[in-house]
C-alpha cells in the first residue's frame, strides 16, 4: 500500500515537472519557482524530490538535459520537454481530470 | 538504451555525475541567496537561509544516486574498503581463512581441469556426437568386446542406410628401411586406414591428399601420408616432399600428403596407410570400426539395423554364428574408464568445497558473535537487510578472492603432478592447461563460494532485533543456542565423514590390488619389442633361426638367467583369444564353447615368467624341426575346463591358430592377465613351430649393473641385420604398475580430499569450542568460584559439541554409504560397504573430534576465577 502511494505522488510530482516544461525550457531552480509561483505557495515542491524527479523523468526519454547560460551569465542545466515527454503529459493530465473529476463528484454526492 | 546510458555512466563516471550534480546543486542555492537578497536579506541571512531550506545535501544526493542507479556501487566501494580494514586488523584469522579457501579452491579447480578435458570437452572431431565406434560381441564366448573382420565391415558400409559413413582402421608398427646399407631403420606408428577416414573424423589436412575408394583395394597403389613431425624429422620440412618415397617392409610408398600433427592425439600413429584389404576371413576379428551417423537417425534404429544385418550375413556364412554388432559413441568409448574416476572425484570434491564452506561459515560465524554490536549498531542505524547481507557477502568474496590467488597456485602444481598419474591408456590429446573455461569455472567457484559461506553469519545476524542485541551485547549466545552453528557442524563432520570412507573405500581398494596375486615374476625382467618384416624374413626356417640366435646370444651376457620370447604380456593392452574348435573327449564335443586366451611363445617363456609346470615339459628348439606334430601348453584352468577330473597330456586340441590340430604337451599353473577378472583358461602355442606374429616381446630375466641392456640389444641386433631394430624397452614391473595408475590416481586424490577434510573439520570443532569458552569466560568464573570442579567444566564444554558431532557422524555414515556406492565402479574386490572400515573412520574422527575440543575445554577449567571475572 505504501508502494501504491508512493507512486500516486511520484506521479503527481512527474506531472507538475513535466507541465512547468511545457511553456519553456528551465533549469532547476527556475522550474521550482515556476512550481511555487502558480501554486501561490499552497503546494511547495522540495529539492530532494525535485532533482531525483528530473533525472527519473530524463531516464525515461521525457525531457532532455543540456547545460546552458542564465541571463547574467552563469552556467546552468536547462530542462527541456521532449515530444515523448509532451505526449506523456497529455496522457497523464487527462488521466488526472478524470481521477479528480470523479473524485470530486464523489466528494460532492456523497 | 538511453536509460542504460545513464546507469553506465553513473557508475563509469560517477565522479563526473556528482560533479554536474554539485554544480545543479550550487547553482541552486546561489538563485535562492539572490532571490532571498531580492526580498530584502542581507547577504549573510540570504544564504543561511538558503541553506536551511534547501535541506540536507547528502540525502539528497543519495537519493538521486538511488535514482541514478549507482547507489549500489556506492555501497560497494565502501563495503569493500571496510572489508579489506577488517581484513587487516584480524591478520591470522584472514590468514586462515585465505588458506582454507586456497585450498578448497585449489582442489576444486584441479579436479575441473580433469572433469574438462576428459568429459566436458568434446573430442577434438568434428561433431563428435554422431560419431560411433562399432564393435562386435561373441556373448557364447564371452567376448563382450571385439574387433572387426573385413568382410564384415565392407558388408556393414555397403548394406546399411543409417551411417553417412564408416571408416576402418588397424594400428600396427612399421619398419621403414634404411635406403643405404650403412642406414639406420626407423620405427614408426602405422595406421592402415580405409578410404573416407579422414573426411569422416572431420580431419584437415594440412596439403596434398588423401586417397580414393578407387586405391583403397587389395593390392593398390602404394601411397602413404604423414604427419608433420614425420615430415619435419624425416623431410625436413621441405615443400618438396610429395612424391618422395618411403620403404617399408612391403614396399616402396610415395607420399601424397602431410597431416597436423593434432590428428596424432587421437589415433596415435605416425603415418596413414590404405587399408587396402580383400573381401576374404569372415571369422578374422581385427579391425577398428568408426562410423558417422545420419543427421536425425537414432542410434538404437542403428545398432537394430547392423544386428540384423549381421544376422542375415550369418544365414550366408557361419562365420559369424554367435557373433552380434554394439555401437558406443566414440568418446566414452575411448575415455570411459577415465570419464567415470573424473566424474567421481568431481562429485567428492564439490563435496570438499562444500566442506571448506562450511568450515569459513563456522569461523566467521563465530566471529560474528563477537561483531554483535557492531551489526545491532548498524541496525539501529537503519541498514535494512539486503544492505547487511550485502556486506557480508563482499566480505566473504574479499576473503575467497585472496584464497583464489594461492588457490591457482596450488591447481598448477595439482594439474602437473596427478598429469603423471594418468593411465597410459588414455589418449593424452590434451595438454589439461589452464584455458578459458577453466578459469570461468574458477571465479564463479570462487564467488559461489565466497557467498555461500556468508550466509550463516547473515541468519544469525538477520535474526536479531537492534535493540535487544544493543542491550544483551554481553550474553552468552554460544554453541548451545546457536541452531545454525549446530547445524554447520552436523553437516560439516557429516561431510567429512563420507569423504574420508571414501577415501578409505580406495586406500582398501589399493592395498587389495596390491596383494593380489600374479602368480608370476614381476622383478628383475627387462622387455623390448622386435618386429621381422615378412619381406626380409620370408620363411619359418629363416625367422625361428632369428629368434634363436638372439635368445642364445643375450643369454650368454653376464647377469641373465635366462631370456624368451612372447607376443604379449600380461595387463598389456594387446589381447588374443580363440575359440577351441575341437578337442576330443572334452566338453567341446558336447556343444559346450570353450575360448581361451592364447600366447605364442618360446622355449624358456615359463621358466622366466616364474610360471611352474604341473605336468608334462616345455617346449624345444627340436619342436621347430617337426611342423608334423603342432605342439600346444595349456594352463590348469583350461585342461580342467575341458577334460574334468582327467589328464589333458597327449590329447589334441584343434582351434583357429592357424587352422592346425595341437598336441598338449604340458600343463601350466595359470596367472593372472587382467585385474577385472580372475585366472582363466590359456594355451600357449609354441614360437619355434609358428613365427608368423609380427611383434615380438623380448624378455630378459636377471640384471647386471655394468651391462645396459638396451644399449647392447640394439647393438646385437645391428651386428646381425642393421635392418632391424628393437624398441619398447620397459620392465614388467612397470607394466603392471601402469596397469594400476587408474585405481591410484583415483586414491591419492581422495586420499588428498580427505586429509584436507579431517583437517577441516577438526579445525572447526576446535574453534566452535574455543569461542564458546571465550563467550563464557564470566559463567566458568562464576562456577569455578561457586566451587565447580575443573573436570565439570570441561564437560560442560565437551558434552555438548561432542552430542552434536555424533549425530553427525550418523548423518555421515549414510553418506558414505552412499559415496561407497557411487564409487563402486571404480573399486577394486572391495564392497561399497565394508563394515571395519566405516567403523574405523567413524572412530578415528570421534576421537580426533574429542581432542579438538578438549583442548580448549580444558584451558577452561584451568583459569583462575578471579582474572576471568575481571574480563569485559
Amino acid at each position: 500500500m505504501a508502494k501504491r502511494a508512493n507512486d500516486l505522488l511520484q506521479g503527481t510530482l512527474d506531472l507538475i515537472v513535466l507541465r512547468a516544461l511545457q511553456s519553456e525550457t528551465r533549469h532547476g531552480w527556475g522550474i521550482q519557482q515556476r512550481i511555487n509561483q502558480i501554486a501561490e505557495d499552497a503546494l511547495s515542491v522540495n529539492q530532494g524530490s525535485l532533482y531525483p524527479a528530473l533525472l527519473r523523468l530524463e531516464k525515461r526519454g521525457y525531457i532532455k538535459s543540456s547545460w546552458g547560460r542564465t541571463e547574467n551569465g552563469r552556467r546552468a542545466k536547462y530542462y527541456e520537454l521532449t515530444k515523448k515527454g509532451s505526449e506523456q503529459m497529455e496522457t497523464e493530465l487527462a488521466l488526472w481530470r478524470q481521477f479528480s473529476g470523479a473524485i470530486n463528484l464523489i466528494l460532492k454526492e456523497v | 538504451m538511453k536509460r542504460l546510458w545513464i546507469a553506465l555512466r553513473g557508475i563509469f563516471s560517477r565522479s563526473r555525475v556528482e560533479a554536474d550534480l554539485e554544480e545543479e546543486m550550487q547553482f541552486h542555492l546561489d538563485m535562492e541567496t539572490e532571490a532571498n537578497i531580492t526580498k530584502g536579506m542581507d547577504p549573510k541571512e540570504a544564504r543561511r537561509v538558503a541553506i536551511l531550506k534547501f535541506g540536507g545535501a547528502e540525502r539528497m544526493k543519495e537519493a538521486y544516486r538511488d535514482e541514478s542507479g549507482s547507489r549500489w556501487f556506492h555501497d560497494l566501494t565502501s563495503d569493500i574498503r571496510y572489508g579489506l580494514r577488517r581484513m587487516r586488523n584480524n591478520p591470522l584469522f584472514t590468514a586462515g581463512l585465505i588458506l582454507i579457501f586456497a585450498l578448497g579452491l585449489g582442489a576444486t579447480t584441479t579436479m575441473f581441469t580433469f572433469y574438462y578435458n576428459l568429459v566436458v570437452r568434446a573430442v577434438p572431431v568434428e561433431s563428435p556426437q554422431d560419431l560411433y565406434v562399432i564393435r562386435e560381441r561373441n556373448v557364447e564366448l564371452n567376448y563382450p568386446d571385439f574387433s572387426v573382420s573385413v568382410p564384415n565391415f565392407m558388408d556393414w558400409r555397403e548394406r546399411t542406410t543409417s551411417w553417412e559413413d564408416m571408416a576402418a582402421l588397424e594400428i600396427k608398427n612399421a619398419t621403414a628401411m634404411p635406403e643405404s646399407p650403412q642406414g639406420q631403420s626407423e620405427r614408426f606408428r602405422a595406421a592402415y586406414v580405409s578410404a573416407g577416414y579422414f573426411e569422416m573424423m572431420g580431419f584437415q589436412i594440412k596439403f596434398g591428399r588423401t586417397f580414393t575408394r578407387e586405391e583403397d583395394i587389395a593390392e593398390g597403389p602404394k601411397v602413404l601420408l604423414i604427419t608433420e613431425s614425420v615430415w619435419q624429422s624425416r623431410f625436413g620440412g621441405a615443400d618438396t616432399v610429395l612424391g618422395e618415397t618411403i620403404r617399408l617392409e612391403n614396399g616402396v610408398h610415395s607420399v601424397i600428403g602431410v597431416v597436423p600433427d593434432s590428428i596424432r592425439r587421437i589415433m596415435e600413429a605416425d603415418i596413414f596407410i590404405p587399408l587396402q584389404k580383400p573381401y576374404v576371413d569372415r571369422g578374422d576379428h581385427y579391425l577398428f570400426v568408426l562410423g558417422r551417423l545420419k543427421q536425425g537417425v537414432d542410434p538404437e534404429f542403428a545398432e537394430s539395423e547392423l544386428r540384423d544385418l549381421h544376422q542375415a550375413i550369418a544365414l550366408e556364412d557361419p562365420a559369424n554364428e554367435g557373433w552380434d554388432v554394439w555401437i558406443q559413441d566414440f568418446g566414452s568409448y575411448q575415455y570411459g574408464d577415465a570419464r567415470q574416476s573424473s566424474k567421481i572425484l568431481m562429485g567428492s570434491v564439490i563435496l570438499l568445497l562444500l566442506i571448506v564452506c562450511l568450515n569459513v561459515s563456522i569461523l566467521t560465524l563465530a566471529q560474528s558473535l563477537s561483531r554483535k554490536q557492531e551489526f545491532a549498531v548498524r541496525k539501529a542505524l537503519g541498514a535494512n537487510r539486503s544492505r547487511i547481507l550485502q556486506q557480508l557477502m563482499v566480505e566473504g568474496c574479499l576473503i575467497s578472492l585472496a584464497g583464489g590467488i594461492p588457490g591457482i597456485l596450488i591447481c598448477l602444481q595439482a594439474v602437473s603432478f596427478l598429469k603423471t598419474l594418468l593411465p597410459s591408456t588414455v589418449v593424452d590429446y590434451s595438454d589439461y592447461a589452464i584455458s578459458a573455461p577453466i578459469m570461468l569455472f574458477f571465479f564463479v567457484m570462487i564467488i559461489l563460494s565466497g557467498v555461500l559461506s556468508s550466509l550463516a553469519s547473515f541468519h544469525f545476524t538477520s535474526k536479531m532485533g537492534a535493540q535487544g542485541l544493543v542491550v544483551s551485547s554481553n550474553r552468552s549466545t554460544d554453541f548451545q543456542k546457536s541452531r545454525v552453528l549446530r547445524f554447520l557442524l552436523i553437516a560439516e563432520i557429516a561431510i567429512s565423514l563420507a569423504v574420508l570412507v571414501g577415501a578409505g573405500l580406495l586406500i582398501q581398494s589399493m592395498v587389495r590390488l596390491q596383494n593380489t596375486p600374479l602368480y608370476f615374476d614381476t622383478e628383475g625382467i627387462t622387455v623390448a619389442s622386435q618386429r621381422l618384416p615378412w619381406s626380409l624374413y620370408g620363411t619359418r626356417e629363416a625367422r625361428d633361426q632369428f629368434y634363436q640366435e638372439q635368445t642364445e646370444a643375450i643369454r650368454s651376457w653376464p647377469g641373465v638367467e635366462q631370456a624368451a620370447w612372447t607376443n604379449s604380456l600380461p595387463f598389456e593392452s594387446i589381447d588374443t583369444f580363440n575359440e577351441v574348435l575341437s578337442a576330443p573327449g572334452s566338453v567341446v564335443e558336447q556343444g559346450e564353447p570353450v575360448s581361451a586366451r592364447w600366447r605364442m611363445v618360446s622355449q624358456g617363456y615359463f621358466d622366466t615368467m616364474g610360471i611352474r609346470f604341473v605336468s608334462g615339459r616345455d617346449f624345444e628348439a627340436a619342436d621347430g624341426e617337426n611342423l608334423n606334430q603342432r605342439v600346444m601348453i595349456i594352463n590348469r584352468v583350461l585342461a580342467e575346463r575341458l577334460w574334468p577330473g582327467q589328464d589333458a597330456l597327449g590329447r589334441t586340441l584343434s582351434s583357429h591358430l592357424g587352422g592346425s590340430t595341437y598336441t598338449i604337451i604340458g600343463v601350466v599353473e595359470p596367472i593372472r592377465w587382467r585385474w577385472d577378472e580372475g585366472l582363466e583358461p590359456a594355451m600357449f602355442i609354441s614360437l619355434e613351430q609358428n613365427p608368423w606374429w609380427p611383434t615380438m616381446r623380448i624378455l630378459i630375466k636377471g640384471k647386471d649393473p655394468e651391462l645396459n641392456f638396451s644399449r647392447e640389444l640394439m647393438s646385437l641386433v645391428k651386428q646381425t641385420d642393421n635392418r632391424l631394430l628393437y624398441w619398447y624397452f620397459r620392465d614388467v614391473e612397470s607394466i603392471v604398475e601402469g596397469s594400476q595408475r587408474g585405481y591410484r590416481l583415483a586414491m591419492v586424490v581422495m586420499v588428498a580430499f580427505g586429509g584436507i577434510a579431517l583437517l577441516l573439520s577438526l579445525a572447526g570443532i576446535f574453534a566452535i569450542v574455543s569461542f564458546s569458552v571465550r563467550q563464557r569466560y564470566r559463567e566458568i568464573g562464576i562456577r569455578l568460584s561457586l566451587g565447580s570442579s575443573p573436570e565439570g567444566i570441561t564437560k560442560l564444554f565437551l558434552v555438548d559439541v561432542l552430542k552434536w558431532s555424533g549425530v553427525g557422524l550418523a548423518f555421515g555414515l549414510l553418506g558414505a554409504y552412499a559415496i561407497g556406492h557411487w564409487q563402486a565402479s571404480i573399486l577394486y574386490e572391495t564392497q561399497p560397504f565394508e563394515w571395519p572400515l566405516y567403523f574405523g573412520v567413524t572412530l578415528l574422527l570421534f576421537l580426533a573430534s574429542s581432542i579438538a575440543a578438549g583442548i580448549p575445554a580444558l584451558k577452561a577449567s584451568q583459569m583462575d576465577p578471579s582474572r576471568v571475572l575481571r574480563v569485559d
